[in-house]
This record gives structure tokens, sequence and C-alpha cells, in this order.
């Protein structure tokens, strides 16, 4: 098959599951297109050079690296998070407030743990291939899934309180 | 909420789809005629470069042959090498891939395993796919849901299984056959009290000594809806042998769930890596171990620092050492020879077949210079990736030495003295 053919048909059948990843990953609409569209153009810089690669984990490592990275070059986490959840009228089934307030909490975990957590807990990934998409050893990322559910529990003490009855 | 996944799923109920394919291609295209542009002018003047010296060797000598593809002789001590005394010839870009190909006689007989394996394994074998990128062993999969796979219980299927295969001639380090709980909490970090591990000693297929460990990791507080299921985890299972050849074969499913997931029985397991068909050709067993590969990084670089496994790592056919020399990484692999490596089409930028000590001498060193724009994900702000790769076939092996430095944009990059250093690593007659 065509390379390009390929390419656009992977994008088509992943595209919204990427754009979703990408918003737990910076919280912000704006962020989360341009990391998006950012990986689009890696990915095709590449794509023709990469062989018969499965596309799943090499999207996946080049969007979770660019995270990272931008992250580190951009000091994003700094503007979008780090203002209140806009749109606070309201909240009549209380699943509003609770949702915005992990959302919120999410954006003060370093972009690592932020990643970890949603590559094992969004994208339900085992310990070994969040590793791979990552770059970092299992036990790095053991560690860092530990550190940051500890972190989650402190700053939203509501859903920890429920999660923990979950857990017993 | 009902669990962390669930809360995830409500964070992005309303998210749209990001990006726009067309407009990737479009800018990608537009950088590449950049990039394009930029290293056509580097690459006219290496040619240049190259005729004149080329020019140059052949006034000197008319008689001097050519090409050096093909193991290089091993290196008298009496030679040296210098910069001085390079000579670089650009090689073309031939196949897909990343960085050097460096053939591996041993490939073959490795790939060979993964039929002799599903032919123990039964039924459920029958959909392991291959997988590369295990330079030791064998390695595949299980597809998850959707393929053709049809575990017995849908979390089953839910994720991919992963199966490797090795071989070991050494029991030196802590191993799957000593102690494989010791080996798996090695291998994926300190223990918590979400991990339990069993093992028992069994008997192979022909009474051999066996042993199976089964290693498993319950899902946090955050996982999974309502009471979390007892099913929900990480496992591995690992199978050793002690075979009759004396190596220790071994098999590790790896997967998402619980121990029981694994679907494959321990005596299929251990039948499978006791089979005498997977094994390797002779010249395997004279590749030097991991530690005298060490040894010889260390007699050059007496500052270098391996990173220390807490595992056995002796696979036949293929030693490894890797660690600092305080900033710059190191990484020195070494296989049985094969033919000369292909540059890849992707990572590296420039690849160069160098005489290394002058055009009258056949000795060949293969140099990559990585793509920093492809590594430009590794850095920090302001810094950048010098990385190069030194590929020497020999005699006997071929070894692969890598440097690797993360400089400040203005900093100098990886000198000519390191790479200097570097080649005379690769071309240890002890390497062979």
């Amino acid at each position: 098959m065509d390379r390009e053919v390929e390419l656009r048909e992977f994008i088509s059948a992943r595209g919204a599951a990427l754009s979703r990843a990408a918003y737990l990953l910076t919280g912000d609409h704006q962020a989360a297109e341009d990391l998006v569209q950012d990986t689009y153009v890696v990915v095709v810089r590449r794509w023709q050079k990469s062989g018969t690669l499965d596309p799943e984990p090499y999207v996946r490592r080049i969007l979770y690296s660019r995270f990272i990275d931008g992250l580190r070059r951009r000091r994003l986490w700094e503007l979008p998070w780090a203002s209140p959840p806009d749109g606070a009228g309201g909240d009549e089934a209380g699943t509003a407030t609770e949702r915005l307030t992990l959302r919120d909490a999410l954006g003060r975990l370093t972009p690592k743990q932020r990643a970890v957590l949603v590559l094992r807990f969004y994208e339900d990934l085992t310990e070994s291939q969040s590793a791979a998409v990552l770059g970092i050893s299992p036990s790095t990322v053991k560690s860092q899934t530990r550190v940051a559910l500890q972190r989650l529990r402190e700053l939203v003490p509501d859903a920890a309180a429920s999660l923990e009855g979950v857990e017993s | 909420m009902s669990g962390l996944h669930e809360a995830f799923e409500e964070i992005v109920a309303d998210v749209p789809v990001y990006g726009d394919l067309d407009r990737a291609i479009e800018q990608a295209e537009q950088e590449q005629l950049r990039r394009n542009g930029m290293v056509a002018g580097l690459v006219a003047a290496a040619a240049v470069v190259a005729v004149i010296i080329g020019l140059l060797a052949i006034t000197h000598d008319e008689n001097r042959s050519q090409p050096p593809v093909g193991p290089s002789p091993s290196p008298t001590p009496d030679k040296s090498q210098s910069p001085e005394t390079w000579v670089d010839s650009p090689v073309a870009r031939t196949r897909d891939g990343k960085g050097w190909h460096v053939p591996d006689p041993l490939t073959a007989a490795r790939d060979a395993w993964l039929p002799v394996v599903v032919e123990h394994l039964g039924p459920k074998a029958r959909h392991l796919e291959p997988l590369e990128g295990l330079e030791w062993g064998g390695q595949s999969k299980l597809p998850a849901e959707g393929s053709e796979y049809d575990a017995s219980t849908a979390a089953a299927s839910a994720y991919s299984t992963y199966v490797r295969t090795g071989l070991m001639v050494d029991r030196g380090g802590l191993d799957l056959l000593d102690d494989g709980c010791g080996y798996f909490r090695a291998e994926r970090g300190a223990p918590d009290d979400q991990e339990s591990c069993t093992t028992k000693r069994f008997a192979g297929p022909e009474g051999e000594r066996a042993r199976i460990s089964s290693w498993g990791r319950r899902c946090g507080a955050y996982e999974g809806g309502g009471p979390a299921p007892a099913t929900c985890g990480d496992y591995a299972v690992g199978v050793a042998v002690e075979r009759r050849d004396g190596l220790i074969g071994y098999i590790v499913v790896d997967g998402r769930g619980t121990p029981d997931f694994n679907p494959f029985t321990p005596d299929a397991m251990a039948a499978a890596v006791a089979d005498p068909r997977i094994s390797l050709p002779e010249r395997a067993f004279a590749v030097p171990s991991d530690q005298a590969v060490a040894s010889v990084v260390e007699d050059h670089f007496p500052d270098y620092r391996a990173n220390q496994l807490p595992y056995a790592m002796e696979h036949p056919g293929y030693a490894q050492t890797s660690g600092g020399l305080g900033r710059p990484g190191l990484r020195v692999t070494v296989r049985p020879a094969g033919e000369a490596p292909d540059c890849a089409r992707s990572w590296l930028i420039e690849c160069v077949e160098r005489r290394v000590f002058g055009a009258d001498d056949p000795t060949t060193v293969f140099v990559g210079a990585w793509d920093e724009e492809d590594w430009a994900d590794c850095c920090p702000k302001n810094s950048r990736a010098d990385t190069r790769e030194f590929v020497y076939v020999g005699p006997r092996n071929t070894v692969v030495v890598t440097e690797f430095m993360i400089v400040k944009a203005d900093e100098d990059p990886i000198s000519d003295d390191l790479d200097k250093r570097l080649i005379d690593l690769a071309l240890d007659p002890r390497l062979q």
C-alpha cells in the first residue's frame, strides 16, 4: 500500500484518540491542537523512511516525546493549567466540579507523571509498554505512577476519598 | 467517579479531532526543501574533498586495490591512526530503517526459533507475530483484541501479550533459573505491596532442572470501576530450563492481567526452550563475554563506568556494555562478523566508509553521524545531541561503538581525539 495512503488511513482511524490523549496531556484545546499538528509534521517527515513500522506505537511515541520535550522548552505548564477552569456556572450534577478539579490537578503534575498516568490509565498500556513509549525503564514508570497517584490524592481529596473507598 | 479511566473519559468527552494532515504534509515538504538545500551544499563540498583526496591517492599509488567492503584485517599494534590518516568515502543510503543496519549472521538462526516455540506452545501460539528489536533473542506478541487471536476471556484478549525467548551461557549473575522472583524484581524495580511472586521447581521434558516464576502486580487505587477486579494488573511468567547442552534456555510471557492469564502451560514453555533446535551456530560461542568487552573498554578508558545490570545478560552471539566516559555516554556491542553495514535512510545524516590507516591500508571503519533534527526530542532547550556510531567488521566479529553526548548549542561537538580513541577501541584485537 502507498505509504501516504497508509498514513491517511491511520490518521483517519486514530486521529480522535490522539487528540483526546493530547488534551489529557496538555489540558488546553489550543495546546492540544498544536501538539497533534506538531506530531503530524514529524510523522510525515519520517513516515516515508520508517519502513514497515507499526504506526500505533510509532506515532504515540512521537506524541508523548513532543509533549514532554515541548514542555521542557516552553514551560507550557505554567500557562493554561495554572489558570482556574472557566465556565464555573453551576454544578447540578457534581460531575463538572470533580472533572475540572481532577483536570486541574493533572496540570500540577510533572509532564512525565502526567504522561505516565495517561498511558497507564487512559490508554491502558502495561508498565513495559508505557516505558517503551517514554524511553524510560519500567521501574521508573512504576515509581512515577505511584508518586503521581499520591499527588492526585493530595490535590483532589474528594476524588481520592471516593477512590480509596473503591480500593478497599 | 468510577475510576481514573472513566474520569479521563469524562474529561475528553467533548474534545474535537485536532490536526490537519494536509497542512502537515505541506509543512514537512517545505522543511525538507530547506534541509535538502543545506545538506546538498555539505554533500557537494564533501564530494569535492573526496575526489581530490582520491586523485592524490591514485597519484601516489596506481596499483591501489579497491574497495574494502567485507571483513577488514585485524590491525597490527604498530599501526596508528588519526584524523591525518583517515580517508573517507561517502556511503549511499540503500535501505529503509534507522541508523546503520549491521548484518548479523545469527539472525536467521534466531528467526528459526519462533516456529519451534509455536510448535510446543500449541494452538494459542499460532497467532504469535515476530517482533524486531531484540538483538540477543527472539521476541513475539499475541496481538490484542480485534485480531484473530481468540483468548479464553474478553479481558485477556484486550491487551497484547509478549513472549521473549533467550539462551544464556553464563550463570554468574541473577537469572531465571536460580532465582526467578529475584530476577523479575531486579528487572522491574523495587517491590511494593501490590506485587507478588511465586516460584517453584519442576522437571523439564527430559528431566532437566527447570523453574517457573510467576510475578504479578495488581492495579492501584485509581484503576478499574467499582471494586478493583481481581484480574486487573500486569504479569510475567518465566520458565527457565538447564539444558543438556549446558545452556540455560528461558522464555518469558508478559501481559496485562494476572499470571493466570498466561495462555501457555509451564510444561509447554519448558519443552520449547529445552528443544535443541533453539540453538545458535558454533561461532556464536566465540564472541567475548559482556565482562570481557567491558574490561577492554576500561583498558582504553580508565574512567569508564559501566552501567551495572542487577541481573545476568550473558547471551551467546551477542556481547554488550554501556556506561559513561564522564559526560559522553558509550555503548559497545560485539557480534559475529557479517556483511558490511548499510546506511539506512533515517537518523544518520552522514555515512562514511573510513580507511583509518590511510588509503593504502584496507582496514575500514564505518562512521555514522546522527541527524540532530531527529534527535531534537532528546534535548533540553539550547542544547543538542552529538552522536556518532562506528562499525568495524573484523576478521571474526563485528564491533559497534556508539558515543553520545548532549552539548550546549554553542559548544564544540565530540572531539576528533575521542573519535580516534573510540576507533582504536573498535579495532582492538581482543574483541575478535
